[in-house]
């Protein structure tokens, strides 16, 4: 069996080899490709600033009331008037706190999404969350649909809108640096209206227990110039070519469509521009050994994934299938 | 008061002795069998009517006279097993056969009978194969020599060559058993060594499959195979050319297409029984009917097939 740690992409990685694994956890946090508190994006930018806001507030009411606390145990003072006693109680107790969560609820009020039919937006992106990948179709300019899988790519300062479904579980999508999540719920189609305003690489996640390889369920979410968005798309709606046969003769084509090469099934990912995604999976660095790795045992590094093992190919059927994918720009 | 607990653990045993010596020496009594059935409401699958019809009756009828007819003896050479000291003996069953009912014989083929040389089914899931074996032993007290000899294809034993083993059930015209002529060698050679090791299920053919090595395997795979049966997508079901992803279902034709590899079985022109019954399998879970080194890819993309869908592409692909 393959070590599987060794090959997930950058991101999930160790970034200091001197950290022990207890430090991992904590340090997963901070990295900026999939943290609230390095937003990317309008809707990102405000939870963050909600989260600071009420994290300062927080932190300014616990000192005053600990510090309250403290001196009336520290100053052995004796009892004010009883008016000034009132006085402190219809303050601390009454106006204050009124005042401070009257303010809090105003601010939160103007957080909430618009309600009803707003602007038309600039893109929009069909998402179908399946165990344990992400389907991914861009509406073109035309209308017309370009697929692709585990890899959202988006125009900076673009209103886009994701149609959210699934044909399985409820899943939920959820890209951390631009927004906040939602379900993706079989039989309906959620809306979710994000604003990336920063080009960068971030990662997106599965934020609802799934099944067994929920945790690996993940996808790279890339936001970039909108002028190279428009040269991406142009790139992605391309058919593919190159020769096929090693890789239709083992019946990959029964799931995987390569556009312009092989259309039969759609099960599985579509890899028309496989070699063009930074990773296989949504989790491993695309390399062609760590390829190798993932076509043998898919459930090694996905467990429960619907893949088979192809640990049955030769080494000739699989270098022609491999170099078959390396193709695929 | 020690008497009484000699005579009750003594009692007792001698009952159960009863019990196990009735169900060894002679054939369950069917009062007892039907209790029995009740009680454990096990593995019972309806018998299946309209099943009698002479592929179903063949592949059993030859299976009986490589196997069973050993010690059971048959209408075509009754005395065949006599001289086999079996205790029980083995029961003429083309004599003793008159009223037994289905699930009787069902019980008897699938599980063997206890303390007696007779064994159950080879291949404890493959229901289909023992009603098939059912289906055939209702049939046999009525069947006279030629009869016998005619159903069990009798003819072509007396060519002493594998192939006309084969032909037996493997016969032009009657799905009896799969048709061989429109594989690859690859697939035959794969196909009989994983009925030999029992990675894929069936009595029948583990029966005839162990009896090969490894060279006569290559050279049977060769004589046995042929030409493929082109298909064309015209009249598809949908399942075949695009899959169902909503159900996992892979696009049949990607792996059972024209370009597919010389490993993975042709579909087109097979019989539509055969694929009906393998699908059915497919359905039912992997352990049932097990496979060859590329089965894998097959329990993975058959995915949830409705007995519908089943049978619609089981008869376009039996019609290319």
């Amino acid at each position: 069996m393959p070590v599987i740690a060794s090959h997930l992409h950058a991101w999930r990685r160790n970034p200091n080899p001197w950290l022990g694994p207890a430090t991992l956890a904590l340090l997963a946090g901070c990295n900026p490709a999939q943290s609230v508190l390095h937003p990317a994006g309008e809707d990102a930018a405000e939870i963050a600033r909600l989260f600071w806001v009420m994290a300062v507030g927080a932190v300014v009411i616990w000192a005053v009331v600990f510090g309250a606390a403290v001196f009336a145990i520290v100053s052995r003072r004796k009892p004010t008037t009883e008016r000034g006693a009132d006085l402190v109680v219809l303050f601390g107790g009454v106006v204050f706190p009124t005042v401070t969560l009257g303010a809090l609820l105003a601010y939160g009020l103007t957080l909430l999404p618009d309600w009803g039919p707003g602007e038309p937006p600039d893109l929009r992106v069909h998402v179908e969350a399946e165990q344990y990948w992400w389907r991914v179709r861009i509406e073109g300019p035309d209308g017309a649909m370009i697929e692709t899988a585990n890899e959202v790519v988006l125009p900076a300062g673009a209103e886009v809108d994701f149609h959210l479904t699934s044909p399985d579980v409820i899943h939920s999508f959820w890209i951390p640096p631009l927004g906040g999540k939602m379900d993706t719920i079989p039989g309906r189609e959620n809306v979710l209206r994000l604003r990336p305003t920063t080009p960068g690489l971030y990662r997106g996640i599965c934020a609802e227990f799934c099944g067994a390889s929920h945790a690996f369920m993940a996808f790279e979410a890339r936001v970039v110039p909108p002028e190279d968005f428009t040269a991406y798309l142009a790139a992605q709606a391309e058919p593919a070519s190159g020769d096929a046969s090693a890789f239709v003769a083992a019946g990959c084509g029964g799931c995987h469509t390569v556009r312009g090469v092989v259309e039969l099934g759609a099960t599985g990912p579509d890899l028309t521009h496989f070699a063009s995604r930074a990773t296989i999976a949504g989790i491993l660095d695309n390399t062609s050994e760590i390829l190798r790795e993932w076509i043998a045992h898919p459930v090694a590094f996905k467990p429960d994934a619907r893949m088979p093992s192809y640990d049955m190919l030769t080494d000739d059927q699989m270098d022609a299938i491999l170099a078959f994918l390396g193709g695929l720009k | 008061m020690k008497r009484g607990a000699v005579i009750a653990i003594g009692g007792s045993v001698a009952l159960l002795g009863l019990v196990a010596i009735l169900t060894a020496v002679r054939p369950p009594l069917q009062t007892f069998d039907r209790l029995l059935s009740a009680a454990r409401g096990h593995d019972m699958p309806a018998f299946v009517e309209g099943e009698d019809d002479l592929g179903v009756l063949r592949r059993a009828a030859v299976h009986y006279d490589l196997v069973c007819a050993e010690c059971h003896g048959s209408p075509a050479d009754p005395e065949r097993g006599r001289h086999l000291v079996l205790v029980p003996p083995a029961p003429r069953l083309h004599d003793r056969l008159t009223d037994w009912t289905p699930a009787l014989l069902y019980r008897v083929v699938h599980d063997g009978v206890p303390g007696s040389a007779m064994p159950g089914w080879t291949a404890p899931g493959r229901s289909d194969e023992v009603w098939a074996m059912v289906a055939f032993l209702l049939r046999l007290p009525g069947l006279n020599a030629d009869e016998y000899a005619k159903v069990a294809a009798m003819d072509t034993v007396a060519q002493d060559d594998t192939v006309a083993t084969c032909a037996r059930c493997h016969v032009r015209d009657i799905d009896a058993a799969p048709r061989l002529g429109i594989q690859s060698p690859a697939y035959l050679a794969d196909a009989l060594r994983a009925f030999r090791s029992g990675a894929r299920k069936s009595g029948f053919m583990q029966e005839v499959a162990t009896e090969l090595d490894a060279d006569a395997i290559e050279a049977l795979a060769g004589r046995l195979s042929g030409n493929a049966v082109e298909v064309s997508a015209e009249g598809a079901p949908a399942i075949a050319t695009d899959g169902n992803p909503d159900q996992s279902v892979g696009a049949c034709l990607g792996c059972h297409g024209n370009a597919a590899s010389p490993s993975f079985p042709r579909l087109a022109g097979q019989y539509r029984s055969y694929l009906e019954t393998q699908l059915h399998l497919f359905m039912e879970g992997d352990p049932e009917r097990g496979g060859g080194p590329w089965v894998a890819l097959m329990q993975h993309a058959s995915g949830e097939l409705t007995d519908a869908e089943i049978a619609d592409l089981a008869d376009w692909f039996s019609r290319q």
